[in-house]
């Protein structure tokens, strides 16, 4: 665990989030990839695995392939319908709703700046790649039918070769291949726009990173050094420009991602979480690892509430409060239980004292870092669109 | 040291020549799915299921083979090299799969596969063993680039990074929405640096037939032994419908039981699910349908 923190806060020293900014972007290191990442001043180059470099015909054949609702069985859901871009990439609903009607048991979570991301889902440090990632939503059936083409291959590839549009887009983005079209081409295309999707020009970037000192309010910049307290510990597990747990990028050796327990529950007094939403435990059953998800980040917070792995936290005040209280305390029903006593929790969630204005400055903070580039640029929108 | 080095090519051509002059022979392991002495159906439902005897109608039944060896009888085993076909099998893995995509099965396919096909030398082997599974090297690599049958969605077990070894989909008259087999490796987790995976939990169970005449006898993968120890009518709470191989659910217990695997720790016990039985009794069981 120490040294866990301590590589968190060689992380957050490296990037100047609290120190004078620098900038690790090595704009020749991506023109020598070919692809022009657009990258925010002060962010570092994501990494590519190899096998799937990006294009900017890749990412908008992604685009497409992101958008559109024949990618499911009943041609109603497409990525998009639980990953709204006016919402940064999440969709409003407590947790998410597949093609079929079934109800996911976990908040559908924001896309932004998954390329820097260790792994993948709020708690499955097996998937570690967006190239295998892409499968689960189309293709899965646990712990819900998604989009449901499972055992459809021959339907998926019909459909796409029905659109006029793919022709063009698929031997764009795949020139030297002959038969572009294909479920691993797909995939990768739709990785490739995943990892594409960058927000970090929001009012505090300008404001921290490009020398804007009136970018955000003065109550913003109280909560800015609140956020980066000991007293309140946000940062420690929200590091780095991504406000995020670990990051992986090009020049800096590569971290597992971070997982974290945040008191939500203690259903038994040790540290128990609903049984069909254990997080981490759920995939390693160790006993140490119930109620862990990964460390989301915090950019575009403002949009997409409602907030934790389940959705059961409705507003950002709330969130404070839950924090504030160093866990929930769950008075009545099947979840009844203190979370500050979980003998699970992050020693990093421990509780603070938080006057009413600094509570306001706190969100003041949170909601500077929305980022309205991002949630309207039309190269993340909808390629289908008639308007 | 040009001794050693002439002696070490002649025992290269001396192995060489062994290899070349083995005469091989083309062989194929062939099997058969039942339900108890009933041969199996997509279209049919099957009585007398598990510990309540429930009611039973199947949509979905494929298993992977790999590590199929024959075996003489002093006891040694030589590996059955699987010849690829482009569909069912590669060198390193074969996919049983007996449903035909009729009846209650219309997820499937509407080809079958009952057989497994390599080669070997020429000798006399008396005896069969074969793990159910995907070997592990291939177990974790991007599926949707993998040659068939390692291609196929319904098998890709993407929540655990890897693929379903077995998946024996059922409806009971308790569980109208589903009572499933899917069996496969847990506690996976990837490096990010590397992405290699590795899991906690292999659940890859071994079946062995001292005697088994490849001309004359089967393999009967039965369903009926399979759930034989189960409650198919009732699903643990806050678990996976069935077994899903995750530990926690006591689901589990019975069908790992029956597949010869420990569950959380449970005592192994010889395996009931299948049985080496000859090819003739079969169309017997058939006929009396």
């Amino acid at each position: 665990m120490n040294t866990f923190k301590l590589s968190l806060v060689a992380v957050v020293a490296a990037l100047g989030i609290i120190g004078s900014g620098f900038s690790l972007l090595d704009p020749g290191a991506a023109a020598a990839e070919g692809y022009n990442w657009n990258l925010p001043k002060g962010f570092p180059t994501p990494m590519v695995p190899p096998g799937n470099p990006m294009s900017d015909a890749k990412v908008e054949l992604g685009r497409h392939l992101f958008y559109d609702p024949r990618l499911s069985v009943n041609e109603k859901t497409s990525c998009a319908t639980c990953h709204l871009q006016e919402k940064a990439f999440t969709d409003g609903r407590t947790t998410a709703v597949g093609t079929t009607g079934e109800i996911h048991p976990r908040n559908s979570m924001s896309l932004a700046n998954l390329a820097y991301s260790p792994s993948f889902n709020w708690a499955n440090p097996a998937v570690v790649r967006l190239e295998r990632h892409a499968h689960l939503p189309i293709f899965g059936e646990f712990p819900i039918v998604e989009m449901g083409m499972a055992g459809k291959e021959d339907l998926f590839v019909a459909r796409i070769k029905a659109e006029p549009r793919y022709e063009k887009l698929f031997h764009d983005a795949y020139p030297d291949v002959e038969n572009p079209v294909s479920i691993p081409n797909s995939i990768h295309a739709i990785a490739s726009f995943v990892r594409s999707l960058i927000s970090g020009n929001s009012p505090y970037d300008r404001y921290r990173y490009q020398g804007q000192a009136d970018a955000i309010s003065d109550s913003a910049k109280r909560g800015e050094k609140l956020f980066f307290s000991e007293r309140m510990e946000c940062f420690d597990c929200h590091a780095g420009f991504n406000l995020s747990g670990t990051v992986n990028f090009v020049g800096k050796s590569i971290e597992n991602a971070q997982f974290e327990n945040n008191g939500l529950y203690n259903i038994d007094g040790k540290g128990g979480y609903p049984a069909d939403n254990t997080g981490l435990f759920e995939i390693t059953k160790k006993p140490e690892d119930m109620g862990k998800f990964k460390v989301p980040t915090l950019r575009n917070v403002e949009l997409t509430a409602p907030y934790m792995h389940d959705g059961s936290i409705a507003t950002l005040e709330k969130v404070i409060d839950h924090y504030r209280a160093g866990g929930r305390t769950i008075k009545d029903g099947k979840y009844a239980g203190n979370g500050n006593l979980s003998p699970l929790r992050s020693d990093f969630v421990r509780g603070f004292i938080l006057t009413p204005e600094e509570k306001s400055d706190l969100i003041a903070f949170l909601k500077s870092l929305t980022d309205t580039e991002f949630v309207t640029n039309p190269r993340f929108a909808d390629p289908w669109s008639k308007k | 040291m040009k001794k050693l080095l002439l002696g070490a090519g002649i025992a290269v051509i001396v192995a060489a020549a062994g290899a070349f002059g083995q005469s091989m022979e083309n062989v194929s392991v062939n099997f058969r799915a039942v339900v108890g002495d009933r041969a199996f159906d997509c279209r049919e439902s099957y009585d007398g299921i598990g510990t309540t005897n429930s009611k039973m109608t199947v949509s979905d039944f494929r298993i992977y083979v790999q590590d199929v060896r024959l075996v003489d009888k002093k006891g040694r085993e030589t590996p059955l090299k699987l010849i690829p076909d482009g569909n069912y099998q590669t060198d390193k893995v074969a996919l049983l799969d007996f449903e035909n995509g009729e009846g209650n099965c219309g997820s499937g396919t509407k080809e079958l596969n009952t057989s497994v096909r390599g080669e070997v030398p020429k000798g006399k082997y008396v005896g069969l063993k074969f793990l159910i599974g995907v070997p592990e090297e291939l177990n974790h690599l991007d599926p949707a680039s993998q040659p068939s049958p390692l291609n196929i969605s319904r098998m890709m077990w993407s929540w655990q990074m890897g693929y379903k070894f077995a998946r024996i989909d059922t409806k009971t008259a308790g569980r109208p929405n589903g009572y499933v087999l899917h069996l496969g490796s847990t506690k996976c987790t990837t490096d990010a640096a590397t992405a290699n995976t590795t899991c906690g939990t292999s659940n890859r169970p071994e079946f062995a037939f001292e005697k088994f005449d490849l001309t004359d006898d089967v393999v009967a993968v039965d369903l009926k032994a399979l759930f034989a120890g189960a409650n198919v009518d009732v699903n643990q709470a806050n678990t996976a419908a069935g077994c899903m191989s995750f530990e926690g659910d006591g689901d589990c217990l019975p069908v790992f039981t029956s597949l010869g695997l420990s569950f959380e720790g449970s005592a192994v016990k010889k395996q009931t699910f299948m049985r080496a039985e000859k090819a003739r009794s079969g169309m017997a069981a058939v006929e009396r349908r």
